[in-house]
């Protein structure tokens, strides 16, 4: 009993022993890598990551995916910078910020809704039509001179530990506690599970998918502060490209890609696992384009493994 | 006249763990001949069909084909030996032109000539006199058009035998005349056609001989011109009912549920009472209506016109949330694409049924829902180690015990079980009618609607018969006999 406990803890977080296997390696590897230093700065540079993962996550465990969540991210940072421009005060602009992603996500769970077609088809849309938003609205410039009390979000710190850091691990807790607490959240689950079987337990499964989209827009929103007040400029190009590491790290983390399954930690290891992997393979001095190829390796054999072993169990089963 | 026999199925019997699906059945068809295969749902027509075309391999028995005997049939081995089967669902590539469609399969390698297979559909086509497009896209045609694909896919083949499985279930009178007449033609060129139908008046227009099922028996084989319809139904039905103890009616005068003129896609103008404490059976044939009005009256599927009232206040339902709330509760027909959250545990879907209920201070509460899930567990004999168990690795009678806890969770007065025991063992069989029986007791009141002629005769307290959507008949207990319920689903 005691044994088969502990293997099923090893296989629930399989994930978090393989990232620490990989710190452990690149620490053997590189003392640079190793200090404390380093490592919050791998957790400073992937806040914002892993606010906008664990946004991309709700919607994955709800049955979707987002690939609008790049141009969501750098639609709702040059928002910020032009109301900024224009003398909102800096707490308004976040505010407005947020309630952009949340209108911006909105969209995107109304259109599938009212669509009836699959939120990756709706977000490949959407992902173009919120480019060209963010363009037009930015004027292809960049924003800079922020003022100070809008960096110190981004670059502020309490004792060591960044502001960033703080806000990730607060998100990442509230979005935990609405996941596995509330009835909202086993709705969510609910809906990416089985639809059908959702709408028949009497869940409005529109109304749930709607209000998954808006509320991960909001972390987008979240995220794109942390993303911009700490580089300190704003533009249309910062953000895009997000959405396919959102769906790695989250795919990688265990967060079922057909929706039902998922924890936020899930989301969480997935982004820690690919930050370490780039930060390491920095500090061992592996040039960008191998990393590229580490990366995708490491990330075809853990899934292949995941798969591999759903497999075997399905084969033991029928045996 | 001496006929050739092109098929003898022999001694053919068929086991699941725990059901005989086919037993000791025999076949003969002769060469030209229209052959039907007659019997209720669940006789084992298709089963019989399927070990003919190898998709189902026989546990005994043997298949002589054109001369040939074969212990099991192949796939592969059906198809060399020309049988073609139409299924009710067909096997079309809608993104591939009708030529396309028909001439697949029939060239494996090189270059796919389109003229050709052109040239060899149109041939087809103006033998059997079908008007159609052989460049048109099979996606874009509607149902019916779409069968004379696969009717000319199957020819094509020129096969020696023909099944046709419930071929006018979607087609207009004309599209069926039309049919007749392609069955005609193939029937002179000397192909057998073995002809799967409920509609009796179809096997009266154009089958020579009926071989009847019952219970994945063989029963008897006519000529058709020498029975008639009311032999036929008893032949179907056959054996005497069981005469055991009745089951003891709840029945009240109240009316708690009241369904008036109700229309929805599938059906027209249904109304019907539910009294309190009592069962009522819904009968029919498959495609009859019967799960589509209960999903009309549940809010799963849309109501296009009627009334429905529940304790006598008329009620607006929209969604499957206001049936609840209205306290009408679904068992859903499949329990496994939507009765279940197949990946999640037993205690997780249990709770499914009412999580607002398992909460404090709005707040899910896992003490609760292990309360909640332990009760049914123990209430409905859910066999399991945990109720911690992936619903997934349940045996099929489990599974649809916690579809029940989930929907008794919800706590409502009126509960519709949509064929509760399809596909589920004897024992859990059992325990579900007690459990119904306990339910209405109670004060429930439910609607069952089966398939199973059998238990819905022995745990209703009325039934009312559908067919083609519309509500044809309604019996009391004491009018209830198998043959008038089949005589009220059969459209003539």
């Amino acid at each position: 009993m005691e044994n088969s406990k502990f293997k099923s803890f090893v296989k629930s977080n399989m994930m978090w022993l393989i990232l620490i296997l990989i710190i452990a390696v690149f620490a053997i590897l590189s003392p640079n890598f190793r200090s404390v230093r380093n490592l919050l700065n791998i957790l400073n540079q992937n806040a914002y990551f892993i606010v906008a993962t664990i946004g991309v996550a709700m919607i994955m465990i709800s049955g979707g995916t987002d690939l609008s969540v790049g141009q969501i991210i750098g639609v709702i940072g040059v928002g910020i910078a032009l109301l900024m421009e224009a003398g909102v005060p800096v707490p308004v602009a976040c505010i407005l910020g947020l309630i952009i992603g949340i209108v911006f996500g909105g969209f995107n769970g109304l259109a599938a809704n009212v669509l009836r077609i699959h939120p990756m088809i709706v977000t490949l849309a959407t992902m173009t039509m919120f480019k060209g938003i963010s363009f037009i609205l930015s004027g292809s410039k960049s924003f800079y001179n922020f003022k100070p009390s809008y960096l110190a979000i981004g670059q502020g710190s309490v004792g060591p530990i960044n502001v960033p850091i703080i806000i990730a691990i607060v998100v990442a807790l509230v979005i935990h506690f609405i996941l596995s607490k509330t009835c909202f959240g086993r709705f969510i689950y609910a809906v990416g599970g089985n639809p059908e079987t959702a709408r028949l337990a009497g869940i409005n499964v529109g109304k749930i998918k709607l209000m998954t989209f808006a509320l991960a827009g909001c972390l987008f929103g979240i995220s794109s502060i942390i993303l911009t007040s700490r580089g300190g400029s704003a533009s249309s190009n910062i953000g895009p490209g997000v959405e396919f590491d959102a769906i790695t790290a989250c795919v990688l983390g265990g967060v079922s890609f057909i929706g039902g399954a998922g924890r936020v930690a899930d989301a969480v290891v997935g982004c820690l696992i690919l930050g370490v992997l780039t930060n390491g393979m920095q500090m061992i001095g592996l040039d960008v384009n191998s990393q590229y190829v580490v990366k995708g390796i490491i990330l075809m054999a853990s899934i292949g493994y995941d798969t591999y072993q759903q497999q075997a169990k399905v084969k033991k089963k029928t045996a | 006249m001496e006929q050739k026999v092109i098929l003898k199925m022999h001694g053919i019997s068929k086991f699941y763990p725990g059901v005989v699906a086919l037993n000791k059945v025999d076949l003969t068809v002769y060469e030209g001949e229209v052959h039907a295969l007659l019997g209720e749902n669940g006789a084992g027509k298709s089963t019989l069909i399927k070990v003919l075309s190898g998709a189902v391999r026989n546990d005994e028995g043997t298949i002589e084909l054109d001369g040939k005997t074969f212990e099991h049939m192949t796939p592969l081995g059906a198809r060399e030996c020309g049988v073609e089967v139409i299924y009710q669902e067909y096997n079309l590539i809608p993104g591939l032109t009708v030529a396309e469609n028909v001439c697949l399969g029939s060239q494996m390698h090189g270059i796919v000539d389109m003229k050709q297979q052109i040239v060899k559909t149109q041939e087809i086509f103006d033998r059997y006199n079908i008007h159609l497009d052989p460049k048109a896209l099979v996606g874009s045609l509607p149902p019916a058009k779409q069968q004379l694909v696969e009717i000319t896919k199957a020819i094509s083949k020129d096969p020696k035998i023909i099944v046709m499985d419930e071929p006018t279930a979607q087609l207009t009178m004309a599209e069926v005349e039309n049919l007749y007449k392609i069955i005609a033609a193939l029937k002179a060129k000397g192909t057998a056609i073995i002809f799967i139908s409920h509609r009796m008046e179809e096997l009266f227009a154009v089958t020579d001989r009926v071989t009847v099922m019952r219970d994945g028996q063989y029963i008897d084989t006519v000529n058709t011109a020498e029975t008639d319809r009311d032999s036929l139904i008893t032949l179907m039905v056959g054996r005497e009912l069981k005469s055991g103890e009745p089951r003891k009616s709840y029945a009240t005068d109240e009316v708690v549920l009241k369904v008036e003129n109700v229309s929805g896609y599938v059906n027209e103008n249904c109304s019907f009472e539910l009294k309190k404490g009592e069962i009522l059976g819904v009968a029919g044939l498959v495609g009859a209506g019967r799960t589509e009005l209960m999903r009309v009256i549940f809010g799963a599927d849309k109501k296009l016109s009627g009334k429905v009232s529940v304790n006598g206040k008329e009620v607006d339902i929209k969604r499957p949330e206001d049936a609840i709330r209205c306290g009408i509760g679904l068992i859903p027909e499949d329990r496994k694409m939507q009765g279940c959250f197949l990946n999640q545990t037993i205690e997780w879907n249990i709770s499914m049924g009412n999580i607002r209920s398992l909460t404090t201070g709005n707040l899910i509460d896992n003490k609760k829902i292990a309360d909640a899930a332990e009760k049914y567990k123990d209430m409905l004999n859910i066999k399991t180690p945990s109720v911690q168990q992936l619903v997934r690795n349940l045996s099929g009678g489990n599974q649809q015990k916690v579809v029940l806890a989930k929907v008794l969770l919800a706590d409502t007065d009126i509960i519709i079980f949509d064929e509760p025991t399809r596909g589920i063992d004897v024992g859990a069989r059992a325990e579900i009618y007690a459990l119904m029986d306990q339910l209405a007791g109670s004060g429930k009141s439910l609607i069952m609607v089966s398939s199973d002629m059998e238990e819905l005769l022995a745990m209703s307290d009325r039934v009312i018969v559908l067919a083609e959507g519309k509500i044809t008949g309604e019996l009391k207990r004491e009018e209830f006999s198998q043959e008038r319920i089949l005589d009220m689903a059969s459209v003539e």
